[in-house]
């Protein structure tokens, strides 16, 4: 696969009452074609601040850009054309005094489409937007909004998408709606996903950063980024003698009737419990293997 | 590209008349308001009646109709004024500026087109004040061809002057709050509603360092005392060359607002 988005170098700090706050310290990062690419981390973290470098709006202090080959500072309008973004109140930069098709029309224009007519009834139909698509987006519900925003960002078929919180504030309807869109149309498209919901960039992407203090922390596959965390596993199990469990290495009671393992084996630690079964007629009430979260991933590598 | 920007500002005010058109009440206020700004002048000149004061004597001595052009062409250029630095502004605090800014059009594109905006609902307001003033008071105002070229050399000068405010609103982003002090101390040495000349005679100068003194005055010349080229062929030439002074300061201000705010991050807020 070969690199699309690359970021070298960068550093981006804010000046506030005198003082430089560093929101983007010293970042590496490159993203592969047709990439899901999660970008993690703690409110404050740099997130947002490097989708809007990515997008133009914010200008890098230190370091280079580049998106298909095309540098953001200099070439920004060349990178606009390929590019999709729904950043930042995206339910705010919509015209609310105009219906959802005028929107439409408006950013088709202003993004050189000059006969939308086609492509806006196709994403009105996507986004199931058609039967309010004439009436003023001031009537919208905020998932409405939400996909307006979307279908906006997608008018140019761009081949690159920046996300920031795309499904934050979405009813579980239109977020499941949204996820199923990207897994299954979108197989072709480069996504950069900045969320601080580890259950949204688990189910969607394919390798993620941690970003820190504007430090790139930890870089990588989820079970890359698990393994490396935890080379273990654990069992769990609920039976109603759990001492005969002991014998087992890494075996710990903790709770009444309850026994953890924790194991590098799952399946020899699996025969193993099924032997002891078997000789002692243990009553198995629940069995479960724990594997870890992307949750205990974040929190190892935002305390490291 | 120069056609697709030109394009672009016709969308821009395609959208603008959209969303005016929501605002029906507003906009009903706005035109009534008009017609009641023009009987207030009207009342306000009767009281003169037939006399003629000898500071009018140079305008034609009708003081009806010295503040009509004077209003009139105030209010026009203000409009316009407003209708640039306000541009951005407006983007800002809707949020939308940046969803725009995403999108491949210049910053000077979106200031033109409401600019241009302005300046329609600017001849809009001068087209009711005269055909309320022409049906219910018989007032009519017969200029010579001269007072569009005036009338747009002044509204040149304005766009880039609403560019600087248009590009410092990205820098200083209350700095429109400072248009309405900056219009009332203008207005008063500009010879709006009376001549300068019933100034103190240390304070009349101070009109020929201030830009729109050269609008007034030659839309005066051309509106109420029909003036040939060659009369206002000063007036021309220093409005010439405001237009250029300032749409250079305009497109430099806005280019470094622009770069201001995206190093800044302040381009979604305002």
């Amino acid at each position: 696969m070969n690199e699309i988005i690359s970021i070298k170098n960068v550093t981006k700090q804010y000046k506030t009452k005198g003082e430089y706050i560093t929101a983007v310290d010293n970042l590496n990062l490159s993203i592969k074609k047709h990439e899901v690419f999660g970008l993690i981390g703690p409110t404050g973290a740099g997130k947002t601040t490097v989708i809007k470098m990515l997008s133009t709006l914010i200008i890098p202090d230190k370091g280079s850009i580049t998106i298909d080959g095309y540098d953001v500072v200099r070439e920004g309008n060349k990178i606009k054309r390929i590019l999709g973004v729904l950043a930042g109140e995206f339910t705010r930069s919509l015209y609310w005094r105009l219906t959802g098709r005028q929107n439409l029309e408006f950013f088709a224009k202003l993004k050189n489409i000059w006969h939308p007519q086609e492509r806006i009834d196709y994403l009105t139909e996507l986004f199931d937007l058609k039967k309010w698509e004439n009436k003023l987006v001031m009537r919208y519900s905020t998932g409405m909004k939400h996909k307006l925003a979307f279908a906006i960002a997608l008018l140019n078929d761009p081949p690159i998408l920046l996300l920031d919180e795309p499904l934050t504030g979405v009813d579980p309807i239109t977020s499941y709606e949204i996820k199923k869109l990207i897994r299954e149309d979108f197989r072709e498209k480069t996504i950069m996903w900045a969320s601080h919901n580890l259950y949204e960039i688990e189910e969607m992407c394919s390798r993620i950063g941690l970003l820190n203090h504007g430090k790139l922390v930890l870089e990588g596959s989820v079970e890359a980024l698990k393994k490396k965390y935890w080379s273990y596993e654990r069992i769990l199990l609920i039976v109603d003698r759990p001492q005969i469990f002991l014998e087992i290495d890494g075996a710990k009671i903790t709770g009444k009737n309850r026994v953890e393992i924790k194991t590098d084996d799952v399946t020899a630690t699996l025969k193993k419990i099924v032997d002891i079964c078997i000789q002692n007629t243990v009553n198995i009430e629940e069995i479960k293997t724990v594997k870890p979260t992307l949750e205990e991933v974040f929190i190892a590598g935002v305390k490291k | 590209m120069m056609l697709d920007e030109l394009r672009k500002i016709g969308v821009f005010i395609k959208r603008d008349f959209h969303i005016m058109l929501t605002y029906r009440l507003a906009f009903s206020a706005m035109f009534l308001n008009m017609v009641f700004s023009l009987l207030y002048f009207i009342l306000f000149g009767s009281m003169f009646g037939t006399r003629t004061p000898t500071v009018l004597l140079p305008y034609g001595g009708d003081y009806i109709y010295y503040l009509l052009v004077g209003s009139i062409g105030w209010g026009f250029l203000w409009t316009v004024m407003n209708a640039t630095s306000a541009s951005l502004r407006n983007e800002m605090m809707m949020g939308t500026l940046e969803s725009v800014m995403l999108t491949v059009t210049r910053i000077s594109t979106i200031v033109i087109a409401y600019t241009i905006f302005g300046c329609l609902m600017g001849l809009l307001t001068i087209a009711i004040i005269l055909i309320v003033g022409f049906f219910l008071f018989g007032i009519t105002i017969i200029g010579n061809i001269y007072a569009f070229f005036v009338m747009f050399l002044s509204t040149v000068m304005m766009m880039g002057l609403g560019m600087v405010f248009g590009g410092l609103t990205l820098w200083i982003k209350n700095i429109g709050n400072t248009i309405p002090l900056i219009q009332n101390i203008a207005m008063f040495f500009c010879g709006v509603y009376f001549p300068i000349t019933i100034l103190p005679k240390i304070l009349q100068p101070i009109a020929k360092f201030i830009p729109f003194y050269y609008s007034i005055e030659g839309l005066r010349k051309t509106l109420q005392i029909n003036s040939s080229l060659s009369e206002i062929y000063y007036f021309i030439t220093i409005l010439v060359l405001l237009d250029v002074l300032f749409i250079f300061l305009g497109l430099f201000t806005l280019r470094k607002g622009v770069v201001k705010a995206k190093k800044d991050g302040s381009l979604s807020f305002y």
